[in-house]
């Protein structure tokens, strides 16, 4: 009788174990991470060169559009800071321009003519995120993953350095790439090349640095 | 020498019954093999009515894992979709899309009223907005500060209407990316099976594309059954293994004859196969049912339940039958499979067992144990209506959520979750009356958005119907369009843009381009149109989709042809105390009536349905403060503490047969309803915890309260006599 309740008990407990056991998890398939080729690694080392904190400079805008007959020319000051997460503005001097300012993740663009209507923040986009991100990280110069984020690196002839968004994400619709000079001896952005995927091309030289 | 022919007169004879006992156990192991060959072990017809559930298709989500394979990402991204068998577009391609809407962006959904045109189309506001257009071109940022500006220059279009419409990231073939870039779903509604599906397209991406490796493929079938368990069919195996264990285990114990346990275990567990058969599979929402039916039946047993007659069968047969009402499909199959399975494996027990107890020489079990003495009677009325109280405020906090976490949602809920899908057939004669038919509802479902709606992809919201269009004209020709039109290209010339550069958002403004039904499946879009119409019967239902917000208020009324899990789950939720009451209800009053014909006592009856309603209180009581509110997954165990506490008070109120064993009836409950509370599915738990408290509380009720109970209904019957 005894032995038969040992086999009853062993039998149960030896089935019941499966139902306890919980069904493992397959571990997640953790993303490769591309290198940089060694001319962008000399090339962000430059970068890095300034110190960061603030930055504010004088700007010349140039906009190559279908929509203009003619090319656009503005020049203002570009103030920056890492304060907040970071905030840019760039402010045109002349009164038919316009005041653009990225700060807490919004980008707005405002005309400087206060008669103007005023619209609000930009609608959110991936492109919008992807190119404010990348301006931010790159005025900064201090963190080169955050540079490299949902970006292709290459470094062009003259060590300019070209970034694209990576293939497949959602800002290729609008940006085809973001290419920046940096100056030979102070690591400094004199530079940046904006083409956008409607074939307008921007091109924004920055002087006078102060730091 | 094996053969010893003295052992012979020693055996016990072979009788018809003995071969009938062999043949049974021979067909329910050949049933068992066929049953594992075939698959049929698992699937079913789920919680949801056939007309809400999925549509039948699948999800496959490629995800960028290496570099390797980032060359040829983007066109995969573009080309791959199409390319696959079944291929459906998730939402319309983006650049024709913008196209049409910039093209009729007079009459689609968002456009401004008449009144806000004339105001936006004044010379001031129109000499105003193009140099104010002129002066944002100076910033660097422009590309990704404004909204499609060669399309919508005037900004006539409602920002945010046009905002929810481009997301998620729409491919070149209507398919989903995801924020990053390194996702990709694709919609298929094709039968072929995933491994071969995955198969296919893994073929594709290296012969088209040339990428052996560096992507992950995973093909996500949409399942008809989204109920919130996916257990594979070894671990329903095993529970039910586990449950027959847990059976012997108290068996034993209870009988003190391990062969005779062994017997009874085997008897029941053979007829597992043919249970099987009988509910058309056996998924995990009916493993703990086949667990708790194992139970049932043992405490059925010769051994267990002695003399007792029809009407216990019966009561335990009948359980479930109240699940015939509510709408169920996978309740009101097991409505009838409890029926036949009990009665079935009990009368294989009856017959099956006494053969193999002859030929094991199990002994006859011990002496049955006497049951403890009854409370007053004013005490049992206090402890029910106690119990009363406390199930009705149960009631208000039972829910119907777990009904739609979907098993593929892991994989696709970045983009939405398959589960909270909805689709709206709207129908017309042709292609053209149905999509002017989904036109109409588009405009219903839109104004759900945001608070109820996350996803759409709704064919209806880029067509309106002769009739719409019709009426959008008159309104717009007193506005003289053409001449505003060619004010604003003077304008434009005088700032330095191109007027031709907007040459799209001027056409937007002719009110002659019209998107009507038959504009748009001869237009640009008209594959994606098509994609969206299916035959329906001798008609055409233009198809359109959404995904409703999770936690949806109840307040929301979403259109009466919406079908879909998560609409269902809406419905429960408004329905779910009625639904509950009703099924309690009967289940009660069907005990109460069964008692009454094996006892003819009204006293015996009313009694049986008063215990059985308590002990179904007090168990939704603990289900609720434990956290199981799922109440669509506790009915059946409800039911069957009900059935449970109303069997033990009708034998409460009449003599107890001698050789009956209540109190180990209760244990082969309590066994398998601990297996349950202890395994790792959820709603298992629910299961298990409501079985075993409420049987234990039922028998406790019927032992302890039914007796006094029914000796005053007893005094009111003979009073009222």
């Amino acid at each position: 009788m005894t032995r038969g309740v040992a086999l009853g008990l062993v039998l149960g407990t030896c089935l019941v174990g499966p139902v306890l056991g919980d069904m493992a998890e397959a571990p997640g398939v953790k993303a490769v991470m591309d290198e940089l080729p060694r001319a962008a690694q000399r090339r962000f080392e430059l970068w890095q060169t300034p110190a960061g904190g603030q930055l504010r400079a004088r700007y010349r805008m140039t906009r190559v559009s279908a929509l203009l007959y003619e090319p656009r020319v503005v020049q203002g000051e570009l103030s920056f800071t890492t304060e907040a997460g970071g905030r840019l503005e760039l402010r045109d001097d002349d009164a038919d321009g316009a005041t653009t300012t990225i700060a807490a993740g919004a980008l707005t663009i405002a005309a400087n003519d206060a008669r103007l209507p005023r619209g609000g923040p930009a609608p959110d986009s991936a492109a919008g995120r992807w190119l404010q991100a990348h301006l931010l990280a790159l005025l900064a110069a201090e963190d080169g993953e955050a540079l490299r984020r949902d970006a292709r690196v290459r470094v062009l002839r003259g060590g300019v350095l070209e970034l694209t968004p990576v293939p497949g994400h959602p800002a290729r619709q609008v940006i085809r790439e973001l290419r920046v000079a940096l100056h030979p001896a102070s690591g400094e952005v004199v530079e940046w090349v904006l083409v956008e995927a409607s074939g307008d091309v921007v091109t924004l030289a920055l002087s006078e640095h102060r730091r | 020498m094996w053969y010893r022919p003295q052992a012979l007169p020693a055996a016990p004879r072979t009788t018809l019954t003995s071969f009938a006992t062999l043949a049974w156990f021979v067909a329910m192991t050949g049933l068992a093999g066929l049953l594992w060959l075939s698959g049929g072990g698992e699937g079913g017809s789920g919680l949801v009515p056939a007309d809400h559930r999925p549509p039948m298709g699948t999800h496959v989500r490629l995800s960028l894992r290496a570099a390797e394979a980032e060359a040829a990402w983007a066109q995969i991204v573009d080309q791959l979709g199409p390319r696959l068998p079944g291929h459906r577009p998730l939402a319309p391609p983006p650049t024709e899309a913008s196209a049409w809407r910039g093209a009729h962006m007079l009459y689609l959904h968002g456009a401004a009223s008449a009144a806000t045109l004339a105001e936006r189309l004044e010379p001031t506001a129109l000499r105003d907005t193009v140099v104010g257009l002129r002066a944002r071109l100076a910033s660097p940022l422009f590309a990704v500060g404004e909204d499609d500006l060669r399309r919508d220059p005037l900004g006539l279009v409602d920002n945010g209407v046009r905002d929810a419409e481009v997301r998620p990231f729409v491919t070149a073939s209507g398919d989903l990316m995801s924020a990053d870039g390194r996702t990709l779903l694709v919609y298929l509604r094709t039968p072929m099976p995933p491994m071969r599906l995955h198969a296919w397209i893994s073929a594709q991406l290296a012969s088209r594309f040339g990428v052996g490796s560096g992507i992950d493929v995973r093909v996500l079938p949409i399942t008809a059954n989204t109920h919130g368990g996916s257990r594979s069919v070894k671990t329903v195996v095993d529970l039910l293994a586990a449950g027959l264990a847990g059976l012997l285990l108290v068996l034993a114990l209870g009988l003190r004859r391990v062969r005779t346990a062994l017997v009874l275990v085997l008897a029941i567990g053979a007829g597992a196969p043919l249970v099987v058969l009988l509910a058309g599979g056996m998924d995990s929402l009916a493993a703990p049912l086949m667990v708790a039916m194992f139970a049932v039946v043992a405490g059925l047993a010769g051994p267990v339940a002695g003399g007792a007659g029809v009407g216990s069968a019966l009561r335990g047969a009948t359980a479930l039958l109240p699940l015939l009402l509510l709408p169920y499909p996978v309740w009101q199959r097991w409505a009838l499979v409890w029926l036949l399975g009990v009665v079935v494996l009990t009368l294989a027990l009856r017959a099956v067992a006494p053969a193999l107890l002859r030929w094991t020489r199990a002994r006859a079990p011990g002496a049955v144990g006497s049951s403890g003495r009854p409370w007053p009677r004013a005490a049992a009325l206090a402890v029910c209506a106690a119990l009363l109280a406390a199930g009705t405020w149960s009631f208000g906090h039972v829910s119907g959520d777990i009904l739609v976490e979907g098993p593929g949602d892991d994989g696709v809920g970045e983009f939405f979750r398959p589960a909270r899908l909805a689709e709206l057939r709207s129908v017309g004669g042709d292609g053209a009356e149905a999509l002017a038919s989904a036109a109409d509802d588009a405009a219903e479902l839109q104004a759900l958005r945001p608070a109820a709606l996350v996803w759409v992809d709704l064919p209806g919201a880029l067509v309106v119907g002769e009739d719409g269009c019709e009426a959008r004209y008159a309104g717009l020709k007193p506005l003289d369009l053409p001449g505003r039109v060619e004010h604003l290209r003077g304008l434009l010339a005088a700032q330095g843009l191109r007027a031709d550069a907007f040459a799209e958002a001027l056409r937007g403004l002719d009110p002659e381009r019209q998107p009507t039904p038959d504009e748009a499946l001869g237009g640009p879009l008209a594959g994606w149109f098509v994609a969206h119409l299916e035959p329906d019967d001798e008609k055409v239902a233009a198809i359109s989709r959404v995904e409703l917000r999770a936690g949806l208020d109840d307040a929301v009324v979403v259109p009466a042809g919406l079908r879909g899990p998560a609409v269902f789950e809406q419905q429960e939720r408004r329905a779910r105390a009625s639904r509950l009451g009703v099924a309690l209800v009967v289940g009660a009053w069907l005990s109460a009536f069964l008692t009454w014909l094996a006892a003819r006592r009204l006293s015996t009856a009313i009694t049986a349905g008063l215990i059985a309603v308590a002990a179904q209180a007090g168990a939704l009581l603990v289900a609720v403060l434990a956290g199981f509110t799922a109440v669509t997954l506790l009915l059946p165990p409800l039911l069957l503490v009900g059935a449970l506490a109303a069997e033990g008070a009708a034998r409460a109120c009449r003599p107890v047969p001698k050789d009956s064993r209540p109190g180990l009836a209760l244990a082969c409950v309590l066994a398998p309803a601990l297996v349950l509370v202890a395994s790792a599915e959820p709603a298992w738990r629910g299961f298990g915890l409501v079985l075993g408290c409420g049987a234990a509380l039922g028998f406790t009720l019927a032992t302890r309260a039914a007796p006094g109970l029914c000796a005053l209904l007893r005094r009111g019957e003979g009073g009222g006599a």
